[in-house]
């Protein structure tokens, strides 16, 4: 865009005009000559000139008058004025400067100089120019950006149902940086009385990191109401992100399961600080290290979510953090350190909190400095009394009366082999009843059953473990182990599942088989073996929740009657 | 924050130099470099000899580089060292790059 640079000259002897004007035009300007301030008053708006060259006086004004006029009506950004003058007093060369001029130049005036200050005027004032709309451009971006902030922070505090955060035995502290919080923390117990927890820490801050948190957390808590634990939920969180996020985009996080009796923590930790775990016991703490990569970044075929068991005794306490923690700064550009942290948990004594105590040191370690990272901590207690752990009613659907209305129907699924390696079919089941059904209010009951004996086909009949296994809480751990080990190996077997339902007066009746290709097992046995001490529920749950339970013998099939009424309380 | 890069006698590997702090004043940088070839034509191998500080999004670059890299072989990461090894260790990436000490 190389138009020609127009000035506008000002002076009321016109050989000078002539004169000058020649000059730059002969130098690749483009000039308009005035003689009068009311005529340059007139000619400045249309003709727009990038610098005004002018006589200080002129006979209807003075320069000093007419600059002033001009500039104040022009705004911003300004141009250039030069001034001629006869004189050098230093009173005039201070008002040239006064009213807004950039330079001035003596008469008579030398060629050269005139052009190499008309020159260098311009280049100054383009200098301004851009900086000046830059300037502009920046405050709109920075408008725009504090606006996204607070959309974000609207949308993040809609995220997190608070209300699914007490349970007793949690404490958690979330402290953002900028208005919205680039870390996650969630937790909810499923219908049966597990607890999943997540913490985690997005890429980025602001509304970048939000938009992982949508799907992250809707995933979470959908998936955790049906009943599914935290590896398959952070499966289908690492698809739905590795789809939806750019490359370079991830979560760091760490994943827990708790079992329902408070005592076995399953755990997925991907790119995140170590976990915490100090034992009651002895006071010792250990660090349970991350094995996985962030959250986002595999292909689903490639993502592992093998976890990692920790077993509890009452007392025993978690913590998990984001990096913010560690990585917080002093004035002096210090790191709080991983170190100082477990040495927190290590060093405080019983009876005190550890959890105020963290914040209380990282406090005082900041000494007021600004914190440039979110700080999110989770604390999870063992209690002594898991039977007696506060969960909150999460709000019930509710029923669709037609639905409850008792009908007929049947439902059979045959697993084999590699289903049952890959699939957990608790959920769904628990799911279809509820929905053809509209039996909410005896989700929980109904997924105790279902999970009794889909534990009885699977555990006992199909895998052939050992209920005795089960009985001490050492060795639930080696359990579980061996379970994983023989569920990865499974090659043969197979659990076939029949519902049916009917419908009575003022309800229905539930009947359902399960079938597996197990050897069988003693049920009086396991019966015994599971009501001396408080292991997963046992097969007298079962009697407890159904109207009838028979075993058939060699002990691979299993019948249950499950009776509800219309309106029936849990 | 200055990247350097040269290409293996055979052609077939393009070596970045980190300097300094890696972070995301380098990503025009770091992108232009390996971009020079197109996606999936050279392996790749990343030097942060002289590189001092990483952060999440150096750690996001070398996730695109790994991306748009050759994937008949891993992207090699050499000679990271203190804090950045560090990082590395902590995010797992020796599962997702060949890291050479």
């Amino acid at each position: 865009m190389s138009s020609k640079r127009r000035i506008l000259i000002v002076d009321d002897d016109k050989v000078v005009c002539h004169y000058v004007a020649g000059l730059l035009q002969s130098n690749g300007y483009q000039v308009m000559s005035v003689n009068t301030g009311e005529e340059a008053m007139a000619q400045w708006r249309s003709y727009r000139p990038c610098l005004m060259l002018l006589d200080v006086f002129l006979p209807d004004t003075t320069g000093y008058a007419l600059t002033r006029s001009i500039l104040e009506a022009m705004g911003e950004p300004k141009i250039p004025v030069i001034f001629f003058t006869g004189l050098s007093d230093e009173q005039v060369i201070n008002k040239c400067f006064d009213v807004g001029g950039d330079d001035f130049l003596s008469k008579p005036i030398n060629d050269n100089e005139l052009v190499v200050r008309v020159r260098a005027a311009i280049d100054r004032s383009d200098d301004y120019k851009s900086q000046y709309e830059q300037r502009n451009e920046l405050a709109y971006h920075r408008d725009n950006v504090l606006r996204e902030h607070e959309i974000a922070e609207k949308l993040f505090s809609n995220l997190m149902r608070s209300d699914q955060l007490d349970f007793a035995g949690v404490r958690y502290s979330l402290t953002s940086m900028s208005i919205f919080n680039g870390d996650l923390l969630l937790v909810m117990g499923t219908p049966d009385g597990r607890i999943n927890m997540l913490v985690g820490d997005f890429t980025g801050h602001g509304l970048s990191a939000a938009i992982g948190s949508l799907p992250a957390s809707e995933i979470f808590y959908a998936m955790t109401a049906k009943g599914f634990g935290i590896a398959d939920i952070l499966t289908e969180i690492n698809r739905r992100l590795r789809s939806l996020l750019p490359v370079g985009m991830f979560l760091a996080a760490c994943g827990i399961e708790i079992s329902k009796e408070g005592s076995v923590a399953r755990v997925w930790a991907g790119a995140i600080p170590d976990m915490l775990v100090r034992r009651v016991a002895d006071g010792s703490v250990e660090r349970v290290a991350a094995k996985h990569v962030a959250i986002g970044i595999l292909e689903p075929d490639e993502f592992s979510a093998v976890l990692e068991i920790v077993t509890l005794n009452p007392g025993d306490k978690l913590y998990v953090f984001t990096d913010g923690m560690p990585e917080s700064e002093n004035a002096a550009g210090e790191m709080f350190g991983f170190h100082a942290l477990m040495q927190v948990v290590e060093s405080t004594a019983e009876g005190e909190e550890i959890f105020d105590e963290i914040y209380h040191q990282l406090d005082e370690f900041r000494a007021g400095h600004e914190q440039s990272d979110d700080l999110t901590l989770l604390e999870y207690t063992c209690l002594d009394q898991p039977g007696m752990r506060l969960i909150k009613q999460q709000p019930e659907q509710r029923a669709n009366p037609l639905s409850s209305i008792g009908t007929e129907w049947y439902l059979r699924i045959n697993l084999e082999a590699d289903a049952i390696r890959r699939f957990d079919p608790r959920p769904v089941l628990a799911q279809i009843t509820m929905d053809i059904q509209g039996l909410y209010e005896h989700r929980e009951r109904l997924f105790r059953v279902f999970e009794e004996l889909y534990t009885n086909a699977l555990d006992y009949g199909v895998l052939g473990l050992d209920a005795g296994m089960k009985s001490s809480p050492d060795r639930h751990a080696d359990y579980l182990a061996e379970k994983d080990r023989r569920l990865s190996a499974l090659s043969e077997g197979s659990i076939v599942i029949d519902i049916q339902h009917y419908p009575v007066k003022n309800g229905g009746l539930l009947n359902i088989v399960f079938e597996d290709s197990g050897q069988g097992f003693d049920y009086e046995a396991v019966k015994a073996a599971n009501t001396t001490t408080d292991a997963v529920g046992g097969l007298g749950l079962l009697e407890d929740l159904c109207e009838e339970v028979r075993v058939h013998p060699p002990g691979n099939e299993v019948r249950v009657s499950y009776r509800w009424t219309m309106n029936s309380q849990v | 924050m200055a990247i350097n890069s040269s290409l293996s006698a055979d052609g077939k590997t393009m070596t970045l130099h980190v300097n300094g702090r890696f972070d995301f004043s380098c990503h025009q940088g770091f992108v232009a470099a390996y971009k020079e070839y197109p996606k999936g034509d050279k392996y790749y191998v990343v030097d942060l000899k002289n590189a001092d500080h990483l952060d999440s999004s150096a750690m996001g670059m070398l996730l695109q580089l790994r991306d748009y890299s050759n994937k008949e072989e891993q992207v090699k990461i050499r000679h990271p060292h203190d804090g950045v090894s560090e990082v590395l260790k902590i995010a797992n990436f020796d599962k997702l790059f060949t890291i050479e000490a």
